[in-house]
């Protein structure tokens, strides 16, 4: 098996003393979905930062595709994709505007046009093409969001709770929409939703306190903690640690 | 990069209100600014040239020397003098041209002002033409002197004190002249009133009085106290919407989160720099014609070429969007970017001599004044707006405030961390 992601001993120290991120290694397959788990402040979104390249590691090694994250340079950025935890658009630009502007950062072969249109079309916001972010529910801007992060076609694309705080609708949506970019893409997600890390995760890290305590797929978790579903797995971590 | 610039440019201009401030910002504050400062200037250069030398030219320059607070440059020609005003390298300049004969006295004084600093010049004026008035009033008294002792012991005693409380009055006369225009009629009228009380064969002691004191300027251009604030002003608002608007940019977007989106897109930070600067400047360039127009429409200010005008402002407003993005490098909140560009406004306020001239600074403030870019526009602006200079006289200044835009720009980029920690 083709591993896309390579972590070796990837550790983040801010500030001198608070190690969010210690020492984990793991490895991606390709096309998949890869599940980054665990309780609020176990250091997902500063993994993911390290892997797009917006944090530089304390220590460790990220190789991608086979290239090391640091002699990889800006060409890395190309195949990436990412969708932050806050939603991060300009307001005052239209849905449209938006996707054209992350767009445009991009190498593209083929029709532009028809690219945002497929991709809006894609997250069900095509009809709301001249709406200015600011004006967007949330559930439109973090589709919006995605739309701006895979308008590229990248090949690795990391969600950051891209289903918070969104519609059960909505989040089947997404959920379709994520399946469908894995025959393309390696897909890294982040979520406290675990019926959803359950239903679309093939392979799951779970963290802690910046360690990884487990790592395989939903299944195999599911029963290295005894439990009856992958919910129940993550409060009995919870609870071992209080 | 011209698409970065072509979204900012959407995203501002979607901001009406914002928008409308901007535009609004520099028509109110004209019709604020204007208003003026005394202060007590020291070492204010004049440059002198003597037509003649004589004891009458020699002993006005002597006392133009002893008064303290003027800095006398005594010049061979006049047309050193000229285009030395010219140059703005003397803040007045007096031409002294008295002639003296066997048995008269007469010629006249001028003093040029330089056109780029009213207020100095005014105070150096001032200065000047009262020493001088002295000067003369001493001349007359001496003479009046010299010619009693001619006369009978007797005679002469009434003659004195008559005279001498004549003379305290011309003194004094003297001391509350200031009207800049008049002649020297002051000293005529109590040397009319000694006449009055009999004093025969004195009737030549009043010679001096034929000496005029005129008085010029170095442009041909009408300037009003007002032009002198104005010809500058656009600099400043140029500045602070400049300075405001580029130091909270960046700031926004790293609370939007959109900087951090930014970087993992294979954008560079030569490129978010370069793109947000074309766009402020398009917008710098707007605020600089409403200024200017203003200016020209309403206050029908004293304007140079107005392609020159609008070159030093233009080059101002890249020179601050440029600061802008550098504050904006390094600080985190709004809050936190709009207080350093006040900060930045108000040293410029002080230090490019909108208000204060260099004559009121200490000497090392006034040594970094010239640190500052602004102070070049500042100064080309005034040239260019109340002198009869073209590009040839101000391109140093451009030059400099060009080579500011590079500096700045390139330490934005630099500095810029892309990451966030
Ligand atoms: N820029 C930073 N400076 C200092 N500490 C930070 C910084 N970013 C994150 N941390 C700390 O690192 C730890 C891990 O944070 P991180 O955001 O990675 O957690 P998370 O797993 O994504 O949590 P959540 O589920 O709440 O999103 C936290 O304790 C957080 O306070
Ligand atoms: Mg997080």
């Amino acid at each position: 098996m083709e591993h896309i992601i390579k972590v070796t001993k990837l550790t983040k120290v801010f500030d001198k003393t608070k190690v969010a991120v210690n020492e984990i290694s793991f490895k991606v397959e390709k096309n998949i979905i890869f599940g980054l788990l665990g309780p609020n402040g176990s250091g997902k979104t500063t993994t993911q930062r390290m892997l797009t390249a917006l944090l530089s590691p304390t220590s460790g090694q990220i190789m991608i595709e086979g290239t090391d994250y640091k002699h990889a340079g800006g060409k890395i950025l190309q195949d990436i994709g990412y969708v932050p935890q806050k939603d991060a658009l300009y307001n005052n630009l239209t849905v449209w505007e938006n996707v054209d502007f992350f767009f445009s950062a991009y190498k593209y072969e083929g029709n532009r046009k028809d690219r945002i249109e497929e991709v809006l079309n894609k997250v069900d916001l095509l009809d709301n093409k001249n709406t200015l972010a600011k004006n967007l529910s949330g559930g439109m801007a973090k589709r919006l969001s995605i739309a701006c992060a895979i308008v590229h076609k990248p090949k690795i694309i990391f969600f950051d709770e891209v289903t918070m705080g969104l519609d059960p609708v909505a989040r089947e949506k997404i959920w379709r929409l994520t399946t469908e970019l894995k025959e393309h893409a390696t897909i890294v997600m982040t979520t406290h939703y675990m019926d959803e890390a359950e239903a679309l995760c093939d392979q799951l890290l779970i963290m802690r306190d910046g360690k990884i305590i487990a790592n395989g797929s939903p299944w195999e978790i599911i029963k290295h903690f005894d439990a009856k579903n992958l919910h129940d797995a993550m409060v009995n971590i919870k609870d071992e640690n209080a | 990069m011209l698409k970065i610039a072509y979204f900012e440019l959407k995203k501002l201009l979607r901001d009406r209100r914002w928008l409308a401030l901007i535009i609004l910002q520099p028509i109110i504050l004209l019709f604020i600014l204007g208003a003026a400062t005394i202060h007590d200037p020291k070492n204010i250069k004049i440059a002198v040239f003597s037509q003649w030398k004589n004891e009458y030219s020699n002993q006005i320059i002597q006392n133009l020397q002893d008064e303290k607070d003027l800095k006398i440059e005594i010049l061979t020609s006049e047309k050193l003098l000229k285009d030395g005003l010219d140059k703005n390298h003397y803040r007045g300049g007096i031409v002294i041209d008295i002639k003296k004969n066997e048995s008269q006295i007469n010629g006249d004084l001028l003093f040029i002002s330089n056109s780029t600093v009213p207020e100095i010049s005014s105070q150096a004026k001032l200065l000047a033409l009262n020493s001088t008035k002295k000067t003369l009033a001493d001349f007359a008294a001496k003479n009046l002197q010299a010619k009693i002792t001619t006369q009978s012991q007797a005679q002469s005693k009434i003659i004195q004190s008559d005279l001498k409380s004549k003379i305290d009055t011309l003194e004094t006369n003297l001391s509350k002249l200031s009207l800049p225009n008049e002649q020297l009629t002051a000293l005529t009228k109590p040397l009319q009133g000694i006449e009055k009380i009999n004093l025969n064969g004195f009737d030549n002691l009043a010679k001096p009085n034929q000496i005029k004191i005129n008085e010029s300027k170095n442009t041909t251009r009408k300037i009003r106290y007002f032009d002198f604030y104005a010809s500058a002003v656009v600099m400043l608002l140029v500045l602070i919407t400049c300075l405001n608007m580029s130091s909270a940019s960046i700031t926004q977007e790293r609370i939007d989160g959109t900087f951090e989106r930014f970087f993992v897109t294979p954008y560079t930070k030569t490129q978010m720099i370069m793109g947000k600067m074309l766009t402020f400047s398009v917008i710098s360039l707007i605020i600089a014609f409403v200024t200017i127009g203003t200016l020209y429409y309403v206050f029908n200010a004293s304007l140079g070429p107005l392609w020159l005008v609008i070159l030093i402002t233009y080059l101002t407003s890249l020179s601050a969007v440029a600061i802008g993005l550098l504050v904006s490098s390094f600080t985190h909140t709004i809050a936190e970017s709009i207080q350093v560009s006040i900060t930045i406004f108000f040293s410029c306020l002080i230090l490019t001599q909108f208000i204060f001239q260099t004559e009121t600074m200490h000497p090392i403030l006034t040594k970094i004044t010239w640190l500052v870019p602004f102070t070049y526009s500042m100064q080309a602006l005034r040239e260019v707006n109340l002198l009869n200079v073209g590009f040839m006289d101000v391109w140093q200044d451009i030059a400099i405030l060009g080579g500011s835009v590079i500096v700045f720009i390139s330490l934005a980029i630099v500095l810029l961390h892309r990451k966030a920690d």
